[in-house]
């Protein structure tokens, strides 16, 4: 039988962002895969070395586009544990709501791009359509769509007044009811389960023994999410895990999909607990530091850990980020031996993988 | 009256600016403009009104939209996409890594702005730029490609460097309710 | 051979032009097909002119550098799709046309293939794969017609009482040989006009500019072929031919709205399963009802 072998990438229309990986095919059928990293890389981490504390938040955030709260928190917690502050319970509820929405627009952001790969463009529509109210709520909130810089260290930059909050409850609201219209056309299509059904399955052994994080860990039985830890207003707003244990492209939905109700709770209990809430915005943080700290938060795509160096400098002596997608491009790889050249997409895409996080 | 060879013309050129095939490349970007390029498809800004399909292939593309700040290993890479692409093209930068590196200038991997490898004709400023800047600078490309480069210094044509800036929107200004 | 006369020249004029303008006309056909898809996705859709807005675009880009054989079969390719529509049109052996378009089809394969790129010979595979469906497809519809009009040539066909109506499982396979002509859900596995998939652009990966309009124009006419012979049949009663069409584009924007895209296992399954079923449904009451036998 003849070998073929399909550079996927660098720049592949499936993915926004470049990777590349070298395929063998054997027929239509992957047989082997390399991935060639290092396209987006842009050497955040060092760059952060030489820039003061509060300067290299916005840096951070830049890591990434869409989880940019999960690295701003991140971060903000681990020079949080260096200062030895404790932030105010108002600015926890805060960046909880904040992070929950970046959830729910990432979750949908995904959904969208996974319809995409298989060929199911009118999903990719509706689910980016949805997203468009989520993004409406971070610019009513923040006063940007993407990036939104809210996150200060020792607490928010922002605040959502009491006066704000029916606009906010207004713009939850559409964004369920944009949610119950497609829901029929996640979990309610029998076309889409069995495109996704069986593809890149992890069994949860595996999972657990590739050290797997977030939802690709979740959808093969491993209850695991770093928000039990506490961190952020999660001591008062507990979450239970989402849990599936089909370990395919199909599990993997349908705990995003869950995922996303749970953030729109999460979302609407901390904006109760805000309303009324007296209180600063933020605690002072000095500028110079001493010691080490890690902090770990639940990422979008799985937990995400910082750790921050200090030596009484203005600026951190070594920031390391380890992203979830370094954890889980382990699971594409061990998957796509064995799978059709059709479902290559749709395996890469279901770990939701961000490599800008990845390369930083 | 105009004869036939006129005609001709017209259409060729009416055509070329209402088929922009759009080719996005990640120069290093960190994934918030690449995201606000493809919501310029979805439904709230319908980019496909202006004839604009999303290519994956740079030999098919008229409009190259380069996100990000151009670092090393992208490079080469970059430039092979836009020596691919046939003219009329034009390149559309987005946000402000690709002006100028942005927050990433002076990081250890990153050159620049892309105008260090590729000739930009318009730049979408923004961190990210909403979908619809990045819409406008390509709206604002569209007259560059009715001709060929070449044929357009020669005639004098629209300026090759035209750069797009815009006032903050009504709505994207936060309004907070009076108490 | 004596010179051809007045009549004759004037028949050959409008020949020419008819074959000329079947591509344009679906050109408008698929710019109304992008407006209803983008409807559907309660978008904006281009305007109804912007296939023949991509076409001249593409006409003329300045040229890249092209594989040289590659291009030789495209040109191939489009003179033998549009041989074929004139050949149904000018009233000749349908069996023959059907062929001849199998032929050009084939010469778009080999001109996707010829090339090195890894995705455009996976893309020229699949296409393969389109062809094996709908050829036994199409041969089937020219037999069926054949079987009521007592004769294969388009001109006993057109004058026979419109085969649809006596055929009535007919119009399934033609819908089915529609839907693969217009590569909808799920034939749709080769190429795509939104390159969001894992071939990028399938077999046309390779064409850029003119050579890329020249297989667009390639593929007109083989959607333009599919129509002819839906015409054909319904001359008698435009509005069957007309509904069929309008039918077929409504079944087929609907499943490519509603469903992923499928392996080209169950394309093949489908496109068989419901055209050719069908179609030997037509021919076996065609031939115990027809109005000739063959």
């Amino acid at each position: 039988m003849t070998r073929t072998v399909v550079p996927f990438g660098p720049q592949h229309p499936v993915l926004a962002e470049p990777i590349q990986l070298e395929l063998t095919l054997e027929d239509e059928v992957v047989v082997d895969a390399i991935p060639g990293l290092g396209y987006v890389h842009r050497g955040i981490e060092a760059e952060a070395e030489r820039r003061p504390y509060d300067e290299d938040l916005p840096l951070l955030e830049r890591v990434c586009g869409i989880c940019s709260v999960a690295h701003a928190v991140a971060y903000a917690q681990a020079v949080e544990v260096l200062a030895g502050v404790e932030i105010p319970r108002r600015a926890r509820l805060l960046r909880t709501f904040w992070f929950e929405l970046t959830r729910v627009h990432s979750h949908l952001l995904w959904l969208g791009l996974a319809g995409d790969a298989i060929g199911f463009e009118a999903l990719f529509q509706s689910c980016w359509r949805v997203r468009e109210d989520v993004l409406d709520l971070f610019t009513a909130t923040a006063g940007n769509r993407v990036i939104i810089g809210v996150t200060a260290l020792g607490g928010c930059r922002r605040d959502i007044p009491d006066t704000l909050q029916p606009t906010i409850r207004a713009g939850l609201d559409a964004v369920e009811r944009g949610l119950a219209g497609i829901a029929p056309f996640v979990l309610g299509s029998e076309a889409v389960a069995r495109r996704l059904a069986g593809v890149g399955v992890i069994p949860r052994n595996v999972a657990l023994d590739l050290g797997l994080v977030g939802p690709t860990a979740r959808a093969s039985g491993v209850a695991m999410d770093v928000r039990r830890s506490g961190y952020a207003a999660h001591d008062e707003l507990p979450v239970e895990p989402v849990v599936e244990t089909g370990g395919d492209a199909l599990a993997r939905t349908v705990v995003r999909w869950r995922e996303i109700g749970e953030s729109m709770r999460l979302c609407r209990e901390a904006l109760d607990r805000l309303h009324r809430l007296p209180g600063p915005l933020a605690t002072r943080v000095p500028p110079v530091l001493h010691g080490e700290a890690i902090s770990r938060v639940e990422a979008p795509r799985g937990e995400l850990f910082y750790y921050v160096l200090a030596d009484g400098e203005p600026h951190p002596t070594r920031v390391r980020v380890r992203t979830p997608t370094f954890a889980n491009l382990a699971a594409v790889l061990s998957m796509l031996p064995g799978t059709q050249m059709a479902n290559v997409p749709v395996a890469l895409l279901s770990i939701d993988p961000c490599l800008s996080c990845t390369e930083r | 009256m105009r004869g036939p060879r006129a005609l001709w013309q017209a259409w060729v050129r009416r055509s070329r600016t209402k088929s922009p095939w759009i080719v996005h490349f990640d120069c290093g970007g960190c994934n918030g403009c690449d995201i606000e390029i493809l919501d310029t498809l979805m439904p709230r800004f319908s980019a496909e009104r202006f004839g604009v399909i999303n290519v994956g292939d740079p030999r098919q593309g008229d409009i190259l939209l380069v996100t990000g700040p151009a670092n090393l290993r992208n490079a080469a890479v970059l430039r092979s996409v836009y020596d691919q692409m046939a003219e009329p093209k034009a390149v559309v930068a987005v946000g402000s890594c690709a002006a100028h590196g942005g927050v990433f200038r002076g990081a250890p991997n990153i050159l620049g702005g892309v105008g260090e490898l590729v000739p930009v004709d318009v730049f979408v400023p923004g961190c990210p730029p909403t979908p619809e800047r990045i819409l406008e600078g390509v709206i604002a490309a569209l007259p560059l490609l009715a001709e060929p480069r070449t044929a357009r210094q020669a005639t004098g044509g629209p300026s090759p460097m035209s750069i797009v800036m815009l006032e903050p929107r009504e709505e994207e200004v936060v309004r907070v309710p009076a108490s | 051979m004596s010179l051809p006369g007045l009549p004759n020249l004037l028949a050959l004029a409008a020949l020419v032009a008819a074959t000329a303008l079947a591509p344009l006309s679906v050109g408008l056909l698929l710019g109304v097909d992008r407006r209803v898809t983008a409807a559907m996705q309660l978008r904006a859709g281009p305007p109804i002119l912007q296939p023949w807005y991509d076409l001249t675009k593409l006409a003329t880009k300045t040229s890249l550098p092209v594989d040289r054989l590659a291009a030789s079969l495209l040109v191939a390719h489009v003179v033998l799709a549009a041989g074929a529509v004139a050949l149904v049109l000018a009233g000749g052996d349908l069996i023959a046309a059907v062929l001849v378009m199998g032929a050009a089809r084939v010469l778009f394969i080999l001109a996707a293939g010829a090339v090195e790129s890894p995705y455009a010979q996976l893309g020229a595979s699949r296409e393969l794969i389109l062809l094996l469906i709908s050829e036994p497809l199409l041969l089937l519809v020219a037999i069926a017609y054949g079987g009521v009009a007592g004769s294969f040539s388009a001109a006993a066909v057109a004058a026979a009482q419109a085969p649809v109506l006596t055929l009535p499982t007919l119009g399934l396979t033609l819908g089915v040989l529609l839907a693969i002509a217009l590569r909808k859900s799920p034939f749709d596995l080769a190429t795509s006009h939104h390159a969001h998939q894992e071939l990028v652009k399938g077999s046309t990966t390779e064409m850029a500019g003119f050579w890329l309009a020249l297989a667009e124009v390639g593929h007109w006419y083989e959607t333009a072929f599919v129509l002819v012979l839906i015409a054909l049949a319904s001359l008698a009663a435009p509005l069957v031919g007309i509904g069929l069409v309008a039918a077929t584009y409504t079944v087929a924007i609907v499943a490519d709205n509603t469903l992923p895209r499928a392996t080209w296992r169950s394309a093949l399954w489908i496109g068989w399963g419901i055209g050719g079923t069908a179609a030997v449904i037509a021919l076996v009451t065609g031939r115990l009802f027809g109005a000739g036998g063959l």
